[in-house]
């Protein structure tokens, strides 16, 4: 099996609302956009494939180990939501290495590394700032530095600048994803814009066709 | 913004008319309206208030204001420019407060006071306060439980710091509650100088201390219904009165407590005219009106209490239930004032020891 | 962005509703309480003064001691109770969430009376007993404020938490517990000044040696007439209560913190906590169940006849109990109108500390409060004749600090940003305003209205004060049959207890029911 994300028949869903037979893989190095109108249970995939929602059947591998029955923390899958959910009580830096702290980074390190990170995404001499002052653009890139800080395998992005406004939107999806690419992670980008999908991601899949068939 | 602003506009107007608006309406066609602070436990029938209103246009709004300690402290600190016209419930232990410097009340007591029974004509000499009802604050017991201990049933409370009565006894704390501080009253007026040395041995003979009267009755008592352990409580003579009226229908024939009559405190209520009441004729009348026969006839019924008043009628079920003091505990009209702080501190010294 | 001129807009209509809740403020409860000192100070029929600084230190230490074990003890249970009712689905949970508060909503000595009922000798009088029983009716701040915060906490901080490495615990620990605190600080805050200025529970609960400001301020004033050692007192407890207030009034979340999830996703519940709701279901049920014993065994059989005479006879609970219930409707909507304006002033972090003068009807001791309220309510210039507005006015007065205190931190949970957002698109400082707080400020003040009027059906001090002679208030009612001997009067006071918690839950629910739907209604 190759290096990345794999999803076999994979059922999701809640009482009265189910969909099954999901197929999805994604290379390490590629970015896939997963488009579909909202509300058509893109989350709730993204949900499952990163553990916080229930799994009705099926399999979800990472680099070819299975980790359907594994916590979230152990999966080695990332999450950037639409909202950038940054930490309020904790610094701008703190946030970022917060990830690295869990893994047992001293501090000092975390933080040096953390910096490097928010260079990264072009936000350097950010890391004591509150994160109330951040713009939403500079939030969402903080939220992508924090998640790439631990180094996932896979990194699911739910329609993370779609709070932005359009120009800022573009730019950012471009820079990020191209930043991403060359990071050694497999990407699921969800969005609802195809145009947008077509523009940055190597494949687009219509969120319908994968209940339908085998890929 | 502007529609916000309006209904803010809005409130603040309506709220100031609710507060300066409705300064003492003017009363239409010589009908006054006479408010009688009262405490909480004050009870009248509509009947006799309407029939009082027809013959007199006066019409009588009652003010309850919490026990009576505090409504009398409540009308002290009102003295002089008062909350209500006549105030009801003040008892004599309570008479010291309301004499204090000017006094709570204007001179006046009801021609009818030569009606009135001769017992209970303490503090009348002050000629503030016209006696309405009075109580017999007693010790009484569960007759079912002493039945079947075998133990005889004390006929004064001489005998409570026996052995045979050991853990026996809820009383309320005086300091807290008005059956309470009657109670310690009570001892003070039979015993004099020994009731400390009482205190001590009934302390020693494991008598309880509750806070107030319904907790004692009917947590603490074997008879109030609850699951007491106590078959001896400190309440009124008329109790067992209430038992009989308030037990479950069929009524029975005999009542389940009984009332130690040696050892008891007489309480005493009184109403009187509040100094400073705009409406000093109109609230004489009232006064005179609770003790005229009419609404003595009720007190007993409505309270629980025996009427002041010579003539008034007794219900069957107070001759028949309530225990019999012949001779009530009664302090000295000046020993009151000064002995109460003291007997509380000493009584407090007793029970902490 | 924000022009200039919006701003001053935003302000001044702010200041505006600001002034409501002052002049309530000012008018029904300072001018009261300004009486009631000045008389106690300069009354000459006072006794003289019996306590000296020490005896006032010593008293608060004591109390001051009792109070804190209360709150831990309180918070100990409350927070995993509102943990698994705020968070988790299982069958039963909403009457459990009504059931919790019922405690805190009956008159204090009637929940002392049932405690005590059921636990008999178990415990003795005493602190023991008393810490019990202020856990016992405090559950339910905690439960309300903490559940609340939980409720409206975006769970998906935990997930990222957790995507980043953080075990569940270690994600509650570093990420969860930062945002909850506030909430736990400023219920524990309220509990601290429930417990310290305790009077009901505490005079049935307790014996000689457990005692608050409050059992001496009354003892002074109705027994001792020692006036300027009640007012002593009454500063005294100003002093700590307001100490309290403040430390937790002082903790606020960056205002990005809540997200405000529209609604909650509750998980399913495991079998561990399936057996605490358990025990915490049985805590609440057995007084209730306790009470309905005693209204139904007549003489040692079982009969309803309480209950259909209750019900029926001339002086019927029924017509008691709609008054009640208007009545209580009344001070719901009063409280949560007047709360809800301060709230919005509470917004403007200038404005912020003048909002919280509507919390100073705690400061009060009860007995300096009812005597104030009796003296200025029934004299000019604030006289009434009609039978009911005073006791509106005196229980809304009571009940604001509630309301207050419900509607912010509904608020809080507001991003403000929205706000700046909705304004910077054009609209008025006003519907800005209340596009970014409306439907938080709305279903808040819904809440705070349900929970006001609940309290009003079975508040005592001011009923007892204020209440209309002829048709009492429920609680008025209830304490009436508990002055009398008898086994009837055990009985009815069981029926009306059961009546009054039931009459309070309905209106607990109903508005806590609109309360949901404003919140969800959309824009």
């Amino acid at each position: 099996m190759a290096p990345g994300l794999s999803v076999r028949g994979l059922s999701i869903g809640y009482d009265d609302w189910q969909i099954g037979g999901i197929n999805l893989d994604v290379a390490t190095g590629e970015v896939v956009a997963l488009v579909g109108p909202s509300g058509c249970g893109k989350s709730t995939l993204l949900q499952a494939i990163l553990g916080a929602g229930s799994t009705l059947a099926g399999t979800i591998s990472v680099d070819g180990t299975i980790v359907t029955e594994l916590p979230i923390e152990e999966r080695g899958i990332g999450i950037v939501f639409q909202r950038p959910m940054l930490f309020p009580h904790l610094s701008v830096g703190r946030n970022v290495s917060y990830g690295l702290e869990r893994a047992g980074v001293s501090r000092a390190d975390a933080r040096a590394q953390g910096e490097q990170l928010l260079e990264w995404v072009g936000l350097p001499g950010f890391s004591d700032r509150t994160v109330e002052t951040l713009s939403g653009g500079q939030s969402q890139r903080v939220a992508l530095a924090r998640a790439m800080a631990v180094k996932p395998r896979v990194l699911l992005l739910d329609e993370p600048f779609s709070a932005l406004d359009e120009d800022l939107r573009e730019r950012l999806a471009i820079e990020t994803l191209s930043a991403l690419r060359a990071a050694d992670v497999a990407v699921i980008y969800v969005t609802h814009s195809r145009a947008e999908a077509q523009a940055v991601a190597d494949r687009v899949i219509d969120f319908e066709s994968l209940t339908r068939s085998d890929d | 913004m502007k529609n916000f602003l309006r209904f803010i506009v809005g409130m603040a107007a309506v709220s100031l008319l609710a507060a300066c608006g409705n300064t003492a309406t003017p009363s239409a066609g010589g009908d006054v309206t006479i408010k009688l602070l009262a405490h909480e436990s004050f009870v009248v029938s509509d009947k006799v208030l309407a029939e009082f209103k027809k013959e007199t246009g006066i019409t009588v709004e009652v003010v309850t204001a919490g026990d009576a300690g505090t409504m009398v402290a409540g009308a002290v600190l009102a003295a002089g420019n008062p909350t209500a016209d006549v105030l009801f419930g003040i008892d004599n232990t309570l008479m010291p407060n309301a004499l204090r410097g000017d006094g709570i009340f204007e001179e006046y007591s009801s021609p009818a006071l030569a009606d009135v029974r001769d017992d209970v004509q303490q503090w009348t000499e002050t000629r503030v306060v016209t006696p309405i009802d009075y109580a017999d604050v007693c010790v009484n017991v569960d007759m079912k439980w002493f039945a079947q201990s075998g133990l005889p049933v004390p006929a004064s409370i001489d005998v409570l710091t026996l052995p045979e009565y050991k853990n026996l006894l809820v009383i309320e704390d005086p300091a807290a509650s008005s059956p309470g501080l009657a109670f310690l009253l009570a001892v003070h007026a039979r015993m004099g100088a020994d009731g400390e040395a009482w205190w001590s041995a009934l302390k020693n003979n494991g008598v309880k201390v509750a806070a107030s009267w319904s907790d004692a009755y009917f947590n603490d008592f074997t008879g109030g219904g609850g699951a007491g352990k106590y078959p001896m409580v400190v309440s009124y003579a008329t109790s067992p009165v209430a038992e009989y009226v308030y037990a479950a229908e069929p009524k029975p024939t005999a009542v389940s407590t009984a009332v130690v009559t040696e050892g008891c405190f007489r309480q005493i209520e009184y109403a009187g005219v509040l100094r400073g009441t705009e409406h000093p004729a109109e609230a004489r009348k009232v006064v005179d009106w609770m003790v005229s026969k009419k609404f003595q006839d009720e007190v007993a019924t409505n309270m629980f209490v025996f009427p002041a008043l010579k003539t008034a009628t007794i219900p069957d079920e107070f001759t028949k239930f309530s225990g019999v003091v012949s001779r009530p505990g009664v302090l000295p009209t000046n020993d009151i004032e000064s002995a109460i702080p003291t007997l509380l501190e000493q009584w407090n010294r007793v029970m902490t020891s | 962005m924000e022009s200039g001129d919006d701003k001053l807009n935003a302000q001044s209509m702010k200041v505006g509703a600001l002034s409501v809740p002052l002049a309530f403020m000012l008018c029904f409860g300072l001018y009261p309480l300004a009486t009631v000192i000045w008389q106690l100070l300069g009354n000459s029929a006072a006794a003289p003064m019996m306590v000296g600084a020490r005896d006032i230190a010593a008293l608060g230490l004591g109390a001051g001691i009792q109070a804190v074990l209360s709150t831990a003890l309180a918070v100990a249970v409350g927070l995993p109770s509102a943990y698994v009712l705020s968070l988790h689905s299982f069958r039963g949970r909403r009457l459990l969430f009504a059931l919790v508060i019922v405690p805190f909503i009956l008159p204090t000595v009637v929940t002392g009376h049932a405690l005590r009922g059921l636990i008999g000798s178990a415990v003795p009088q005493g602190l023991g007993l008393v810490l019990l029983g202020h856990v016992f009716v405090n559950i339910a701040v905690v439960v309300r404020f903490v559940g609340s915060a939980l409720e409206s906490l975006d769970l998906r901080y935990l997930t990222q938490a957790r995507s980043l490495g953080a075990s569940r615990a270690t994600s509650w620990l570093t990420i969860g517990w930062p945002l909850v605190r506030p909430a736990i600080v400023r219920a524990a805050s309220l509990v601290f000044v429930y417990c310290f200025s305790s009077l009901g529970l505490l005079l049935v609960l307790g014996d000689r040696s457990t005692r608050t400001f409050e059992s001496e301020v009354l003892r002074e004033v109705s027994l001792l007439l020692d006036f300027r050692g009640a007012a002593a007192h009454t500063f005294a407890q100003m002093l700590v209560v307001g100490a309290a207030l403040w430390l937790g009034g002082r903790s606020r979340l960056p205002s990005a913190a809540m997200s405000g999830a529209e609604s909650p996703t509750r998980l399913p519940i495991g079998r561990g906590w399936s057996a605490f709701v358990v025990v915490v279901g049985a805590m609440y049920v057995a007084p209730f169940a306790w009470l309905l014993e005693q209204s139904i065994a007549v003489d040692g059989r079982f009969s309803v006849d309480y209950w259909v005479t209750s019900w029926t006879s001339d002086s019927s609970l029924a017509a008691i109990a709609i008054k009640s219930l208007g009545l209580a409707a009344c001070v719901g909507v009063v409280a949560s109108t007047v709360g809800a304006l301060a709230a919005i002033a509470a917004t403007d972090m200038r404005l912020r500390k003048w909002s919280r003068v509507v919390l100073a009807p705690m400061l009060f001791t009860s007995a300096t409060m009812g005597l104030g309220m009796l003296l200025s309510y029934s004299r000019a210039p604030l006289e009434w004749d009609r039978a009911l507005v005073p006791l509106v006015v005196a229980q809304s007065l009571l009940v604001l600090p509630i309301a207050y205190a419900t509607i912010v931190s509904r608020m809080d949970e507001t991003d403000d940003s929205m706000q700046v957002v909705a304004q910077s698109l054009g609209a008025s400082a006003s519907r800005a305003f209340f596009t970014a707080y409306g439907r938080r400020l709305i279903s808040g003040a819904l809440s705070a209205a349900g929970l006001c009027a609940a309290i009003a059906c079975g508040e005592y001090g001011a009923a007892s004060f204020l209440s209309d002679f002829q048709t009492p208030t429920l609680s008025v009612f209830l304490m009436r049959q508990l002055g009398r001997p008898g086994e009837a009067s055990m009985a009815i006071a069981s029926v009306i207890a059961i009546s009054l918690s039931a009459i309070a839950m309905l209106l607990l629910g109903g508005f806590e029911r609109l309360s949901k739907a404003a919140q969800k209604v959309r824009r």
